[in-house]
C-alpha cells in the first residue's frame, strides 16, 4: 500500500514529461493536481488514525507519511490544483510547475536525509525555473537567497549524516551542535520566507511558489524543530521571536505598501509564533492557520490579479471573503485558527508574545479592511468584463473553502489537524514510531 | 428542533433567499422579522435550550431578544419606504437578517466559543450594513470593524484566561472574585470587547462615524438597539455570571469611573453637535454610561436599573433615529441650522420625537425615568462601600440634566421656531415611516407607567433572587401631578401673558431687519459652553480628535508603517 506514496512524485514528473510535446498542457496539469488531491484525500480513508505509512527500499524508509506530512501534502496538492485552474492558459510555465510539485512532495515525504537533500535542492532549482518561466528575471538577491538556502540545507543535512553515521531520519535523531541545527533550520526558514530571509519570496510573483515553497519551508521547520532536534525552550523562543517579528514587520510594510507578499510574511509569522509556544493547543492553532493560509493566499492573489482586468459581484464577493478571512473575521476560517492561538497564549500566560501578537493581528485587520475599502467599497464601477470561468471557478472554490472550513471547524480539526498535532507533540518519539513500523 | 434553533435558522434562510430573489428581499425580511417577534413572544413562557450551540433562553435574554426582534421588524417596515432608492437593497435586507440571527445567537449562547462566532457575525453584519450607505460609508465601516475586531481579539484572550482559570468555556457557575492581577486582567480584557460593541468610551468613536455614513435605519437598529442590547447584556453577564463584582471593589470602581466618564463626555459631545444624527450618536454613547454605572454598583437595585435602562435605551434611541431619518427624508438634511418649524408639518414625527426625547432625558413618568431612578438608588446605596459615590451620582444626575438640555436644543432647532428653506415644503411621512417611532414612543409611555407590572416583572426581576427597591414610586400619581403642573403653568401663562403680547419689527442700527435674518435656530444654543475656561480647552483638543483612540492609533500605525517601509527599501537597495 505504501508504494502509493511514490505517486506523489512520479505522477507529476510523468505529467511534466508528457506535456512537453503537447500544445494544450493546461488541462493535463489540472488533471494531475486534481488526481494528487484525490489521492491525498483517499489516503485519509486508508491511513490508520495517527499512524504512519512508510515506503521502504532495502529497509530504508524512503518516503514516510504521518499526520503532519499528510496535512502539508494535502495543502500543497490543493494549492497546485487552484494554480493549475487559474493558470490553465500559461503553457510555458506548466512543466516547471509540475516539476516544483513533484519536488515539494519529495521534501514533504522524505524519510531519509539523502532523499530530503536531493529534493530540497531540486525544489530550489524548480523555483528558479518557474519564476523565470513567468517572464521574470531572477535578480542577484533572489539568486543568492536560493543559493544560500541550498547551501545551508545541503551543509546542515550532510553534517547530520556525518555526525550520526546514518541517513534514515529516524536514526539521525540525537543531539547536534548548535551550528548544525541553525544551518538546517535557517535553510527551511529561507524557504518559508520568514524575516530576515523574506526578500526572495517578496520578489517572486508566482502564486505556486508562494504557496508550495512557503508551506514546505514551514513543514521543514516543524519537522526538524520538533521531531528531529527536539528543540528546548530557548530554541522555541527563537521561533517565537522570528514569528512575531515577521508578523509585526511584515504587517507594517504590507500596510504601508498594500503589498500582499508582506501580508503573507506576516501570516507566516503567526504560524511560527504559535508553533514556538509548543503546547498542543498552540500547535493546533499554528497548523490550522497554516491550512487556512493555503486556502486564503490563492484567493487573495488570484482575486487581486483578476481585479486588474475584470469586475462584477462575483469578484467583489470573493475579495470580501478573502480579505475578511485574512482579517480573522468570523465565520471565515482565519478566525478559528487565531482563536486557538489566542487561547493557547492565555493558557500559557505568554504575555510578552500576546503584547506583540495582538497588535500584529490588528495591523493585519487594518490592512485587510483598508484594501477592501479601496478595492471594493470605494472603487469606481468600471466597464471591465466579468470574471472568466476557469479563473472564476478558482475564486469560488477558494471562497467556499474559506467559509466551509470556518463552519466545519470541528471536522477539520479532528481529521486533518489533530493527527498532525499528535505527530509533533510526539517530539523525538517520531523515531520510535518509524522504527515500530519498520519492524 | 427547539424554537431557539428556528430563531437563528429562519432569518439566515430568509437572508439567503433575499440575496437570490432580490425583488422579494423586503417581503422576506418582513416575514422573517415577524416570525422572530412571534418566536420571541413564545420564548417568554419559560426556559428553553438548544445544546447544539449551547443556547439557553431565560427571562432576561428572552426579553432582550423580544425587544431586538421588535425593533428589527419596525426597521424593516421603516426601510420599505425609506430605502426605496438604495442600490443594494437585497444585500441590505440580507445583512439586516444576518444581524438579527447573530444577535439571537449572542444573546442566548452560554459558551464563549459560540459567543465569539455570533459576536463576530454581528460585527460583520454591522460592517456590511454601514457599507451600504453613502460616500462616507466605507471609511465609517472600516473604522467600525477595526475597533470591534481589535477589541474582540482582546476579549478572546480574556476568555482564554477565564478558561485557564476555571477549566470551562461556559458562562455561569464560576463567579470568580476579581482580587488577583490575573482575574483583573481577564475581567478587563473581556470587558474591552463588550465596551467596544456597546460604545463605552474610549472605544466609542465608531458610533459617531457610523452616524455620518450609514443609512439612518441602520443606526436605529444596530448601534442604537442590537449592539447596545448585546454589548451591555454581555457586560452584565461578565459581571454577574463569570466574575463576582463586590461593591466598593477595584472592579466596581473601574466600571463606575468609566461609566461616569462616558455619561459626561458623551452628553457634552452631544451638546455641541450641529448635526441631528451625530447628536443622537453621542447620546447613544452617553446612555451606555448609565448602564455601566448601574452594573458597576454591584448591587441588585443598580443592576436591575442598568438592565431596564438597556431595554429602554433601545426603545427610545431607535425611535429618535427613526424620527431623524424621517426628517432627513422630507428635508434632505440633518443639519440643525437648516431645520425648524417641523412640528406643524410633521406632527406625528414630532409627537414621537418629543416623547422619546423626554424619555431619554429621564422625565417622569416615562420609562427612562424609572430606570435612571433605580440606578440613582443603586449609587446612593453603594455609598456604604465607596467613598466616591457622590461623584458618580453627580455625574449621572448632571448627565441627565445635560441630556434634557441637549434635547431642548434638538426639539427647538428641528421642530419649533420658524421654517427654513429646507423645511418650508416638508410634510408628514407616510405610515411605514411614522408608525415605527410612534409605536416605540407609545412603548416608552407603557414601560414608564407600568414599569413594575410589565418589563421589570417579566424581564428583569426574575434574574434576581432577592431585590428590594427602596422608596416609593407611583407612576399614576406622578403623572397626575405632572400634568396638573403643566396645566397650571398653561393657565398662568394664558391669564398673565397672552393678551399682553405685542409684535414689533426688529431694528438694528436704525434699519428694520428682514424676518429671516432674526431666526433663532437653536443650533448654537450651547456654543458658549465652548468658551468656558476648562471646558473650552477640552473641546478644542477633542475637535482635533486627540481623545479618539482610533485616530491616535491610526496616526501611530501610519508612522510606524511608513518607517518600516523605508527601512525595508533602504536595506534592500543597499543589498
Amino acid at each position: 500500500m505504501a508504494i502509493i506514496l511514490t505517486g506523489f512524485i512520479l505522477v507529476p514528473v510523468a505529467a511534466a514529461l508528457l506535456c512537453l510535446p503537447l500544445k494544450r498542457r493546461g488541462w493535463l496539469f489540472v488533471a494531475t493536481a486534481a488526481g494528487l488531491l484525490s489521492l491525498a484525500a483517499y489516503l485519509y480513508t486508508i491511513r490508520p488514525f495517527n499512524n504512519l505509512l512508510v515506503f521502504q527500499y532495502h529497509d530504508v524508509p524512503l518516503l514516510v507519511l504521518d499526520g503532519l506530512s499528510h496535512l502539508v501534502l494535502t495543502g500543497v496538492a490543493l494549492a497546485a490544483l487552484l494554480y493549475a485552474l487559474y493558470s490553465v492558459d500559461e503553457e510555458r510555465a506548466i512543466p516547471y510547475a509540475l516539476y516544483l510539485l513533484a519536488t515539494a512532495a519529495g521534501v514533504i515525504l522524505a524519510g531519509e536525509l539523502v532523499t530530503l537533500m536531493l529534493f530540497s535542492l531540486l525544489l530550489l532549482d524548480a523555483c528558479g525555473h518557474l519564476a523565470m518561466a513567468g517572464g521574470k528575471k531572477i535578480g542577484l538577491g533572489e539568486g543568492l537567497s536560493l543559493g544560500l538556502a541550498a547551501g545551508l540545507l545541503a551543509g546542515g543535512l550532510a553534517a547530520m549524516m556525518l555526525i550520526s553515521h546514518a541517513t534514515a531520519i529516524h536514526l539521525t535523531i540525537r543531539t547536534y551542535p548548535l551550528l548544525v541545527k541553525a544551518m538546517v533550520l535557517s535553510g527551511f526558514t529561507l524557504l518559508a520566507g520568514v524575516l530576515p530571509f523574506h526578500r526572495w519570496l517578496v520578489k517572486t510573483s508566482n502564486p505556486l511558489i508562494y504557496a508550495a515553497v512557503n508551506t514546505v519551508g514551514l513543514y521543514g521547520i516543524f519537522r526538524f524543530a520538533f521531531n528531529v532536534f527536539g528543540l528546548g525552550r530557548s530554541g522555541m523562543l527563537v521561533l517565537t521571536v522570528l514569528g512575531l517579528s515577521s508578523l509585526v514587520y511584515g504587517g507594517l510594510v504590507a500596510f504601508a505598501r498594500r503589498d500582499l507578499a508582506y501580508n503573507n510574511i506576516a501570516q507566516t509569522g503567526v504560524v511560527l509564533a504559535a508553533a514556538g509556544l509548543a503546547s498542543p493547543l498552540a500547535l493546533m492553532g499554528a497548523l490550522f492557520h497554516l491550512l487556512n493560509l493555503i486556502v486564503i493566499k490563492p484567493l487573495l492573489v488570484y482575486a487581486g490579479d483578476t481585479a486588474d482586468r475584470a469586475s462584477g459581484p462575483l469578484l467583489s464577493s470573493c475579495l470580501v471573503i478573502g480579505w475578511l478571512a485574512n482579517a480573522a473575521i468570523p465565520p471565515f476560517n482565519g478566525f478559528w485558527s487565531l482563536h486557538y492561538v489566542l487561547l493557547a497564549l492565555a493558557q500559557q500566560k505568554a504575555w510578552p508574545s500576546a503584547l506583540l501578537l495582538i497588535p500584529g493581528l490588528v495591523i493585519i485587520l487594518a490592512l485587510s479592511l483598508k484594501v477592501l475599502k479601496e478595492k471594493v467599497f470605494s472603487a469606481e464601477p468600471g466597464g471591465a468584463p466579468p470574471v472568466r470561468w476557469p479563473q472564476g471557478t478558482v475564486l469560488v472554490i477558494s471562497a467556499v473553502l474559506c467559509l466551509l472550513i470556518g463552519l466545519n471547524t470541528g471536522a477539520v480539526v479532528t481529521y486533518l489537524i489533530n493527527p498532525a498535532v499528535i505527530a509533533l507533540t510526539n517530539g523525538t518519539g517520531y523515531a520510535r514510531m518509524i522504527a515500530g513500523v519498520l519492524l | 428542533m427547539p424554537l431557539l434553533a428556528y430563531i437563528i435558522i429562519v432569518p439566515l434562510i430568509a437572508a439567503g433567499l433575499g440575496l437570490i430573489f432580490r425583488r422579494a428581499a423586503g417581503a422576506l425580511a418582513l416575514a422573517a422579522a415577524f416570525f422572530a417577534l412571534v418566536a420571541g413572544c413564545l420564548l417568554m413562557g419559560g426556559r428553553q435550550a438548544w445544546p447544539a450551540f449551547s443556547l439557553l433562553a431565560y427571562s432576561l435574554n428572552s426579553g432582550a431578544y423580544l425587544i431586538a426582534a421588535l425593533i428589527t421588524l419596525l426597521t424593516v417596515i421603516y426601510s420599505l419606504k425609506y430605502l426605496t432608492q438604495l442600490k443594494r437593497l437585497g444585500e441590505y435586507y440580507a445583512y439586516l437578517l444576518l444581524a438579527l440571527a447573530a444577535t439571537a445567537g449572542a444573546l442566548f449562547t452560554n459558551e464563549f466559543l459560540f459567543l465569539f462566532l455570533f459576536w463576530g457575525l454581528m460585527g460583520l453584519a454591522l460592517y456590511l450594513l454601514i457599507g451600504t450607505g453613502g460616500e462616507r460609508a466605507p471609511a465609517a465601516a472600516q473604522k467600525t470593524l477595526i475597533i470591534l475586531g481589535g477589541s474582540d481579539l482582546l476579549m478572546a484572550l480574556g476568555a482564554g484566561l477565564v478558561w485557564s482559570l476555571t477549566g470551562s468555556m461556559e458562562f455561569g457557575g464560576t463567579a470568580l472574585p476579581v482580587n488577583t492581577p490575573l482575574t483583573l486582567a481577564a475581567f478587563l480584557l473581556l470587558l474591552t470587547g463588550a465596551f467596544a460593541k456597546a460604545g463605552v468610551m474610549p472605544l466609542h468613536s465608531w458610533i459617531p462615524a457610523a452616524a455620518e455614513g450609514a443609512p439612518t435605519p441602520v443606526m436605529a437598529l444596530l448601534p442604537a438597539a442590537l449592539d447596545k442590547l448585546v454589548g451591555v447584556y454581555l457586560i452584565a453577564r461578565i459581571s454577574l455570571d463569570i466574575f463576582m463584582i463586590q461593591p466598593g471593589s477595584l472592579a466596581s470602581l473601574i466600571l463606575l469611573a468609566l461609566g461616569s466618564f462616558t455619561i459626561m463626555a458623551g452628553v457634552l459631545g452631544a451638546l455641541l453637535q450641529h448635526d441631528l444624527k451625530k447628536l443622537l450618536s453621542f447620546h447613544a454613547v452617553s446612555q451606555v454610561g448609565y448602564m455601566v454605572v448601574g452594573i458597576g454598583t454591584g448591587l441588585p437595585v443598580g443592576l436591575a436599573g442598568a438592565l431596564f435602562h438597556l431595554f429602554n435605551n433601545a426603545i427610545y434611541k431607535s425611535a429618535l433615529f427613526f424620527c431623524a431619518g424621517s426628517i432627513e427624508h422630507r428635508t434632505g438634511t440633518t443639519e440643525l441650522k437648516k431645520l425648524g418649524g417641523l412640528a406643524g408639518k410633521m406632527p406625528l414625527t414630532f409627537a414621537a420625537a418629543l416623547i422619546a426625547a423626554l424619555a431619554i432625558s429621564g422625565v417622569p413618568p416615562l420609562n427612562g425615568f424609572v430606570s435612571k431612578w433605580l440606578i440613582y438608588q443603586g449609587l446612593i446605596e453603594v455609598g456604604q462601600f465607596d467613598r466616591f459615590w457622590l461623584v458618580w451620582l453627580t455625574a449621572a444626575m448632571l448627565g441627565s440634566a445635560f441630556t434634557l438640555a441637549s434635547f431642548v436644543k434638538l426639539l427647538h432647532a428641528a421642530f419649533l421656531g420658524q421654517w427654513s428653506e429646507n423645511t418650508a415644503k416638508a410634510r408628514e411621512v407616510s405610515w411605514p415611516m411614522w408608525f415605527p417611532p410612534l409605536f416605540l414612543a407609545g412603548l416608552c409611555v407603557v414601560f414608564g407607567l407600568f414599569a413594575y407590572q410589565l418589563p421589570l416583572r417579566y424581564f428583569i426581576l426574575p434574574v434576581f433572587i432577592r431585590l428590594v427597591v427602596p422608596g416609593v414610586w407611583d407612576p399614576g400619581l406622578a403623572t397626575i401631578m405632572l400634568f396638573g403642573g403643566l396645566l397650571l403653568g398653561l393657565l398662568l401663562y394664558l391669564l398673565g401673558n397672552v393678551r399682553q403680547t405685542v409684535t414689533r419689527p426688529a431694528f438694528y442700527g436704525g434699519e428694520e431687519l428682514p424676518e429671516e435674518t432674526i431666526k433663532v435656530t437653536g443650533d448654537d444654543f450651547y456654543d458658549t459652553v465652548k468658551r468656558l475656561a476648562p471646558l473650552g480647552l477640552i473641546f478644542r483638543v477633542a475637535e482635533r480628535k486627540v481623545f479618539d483612540l482610533y485616530e491616535q492609533l491610526k496616526l501611530a500605525l501610519d508612522s510606524l508603517a511608513d518607517l518600516a517601509s523605508r527601512i525595508e527599501g533602504a536595506i534592500w537597495r543597499s543589498f
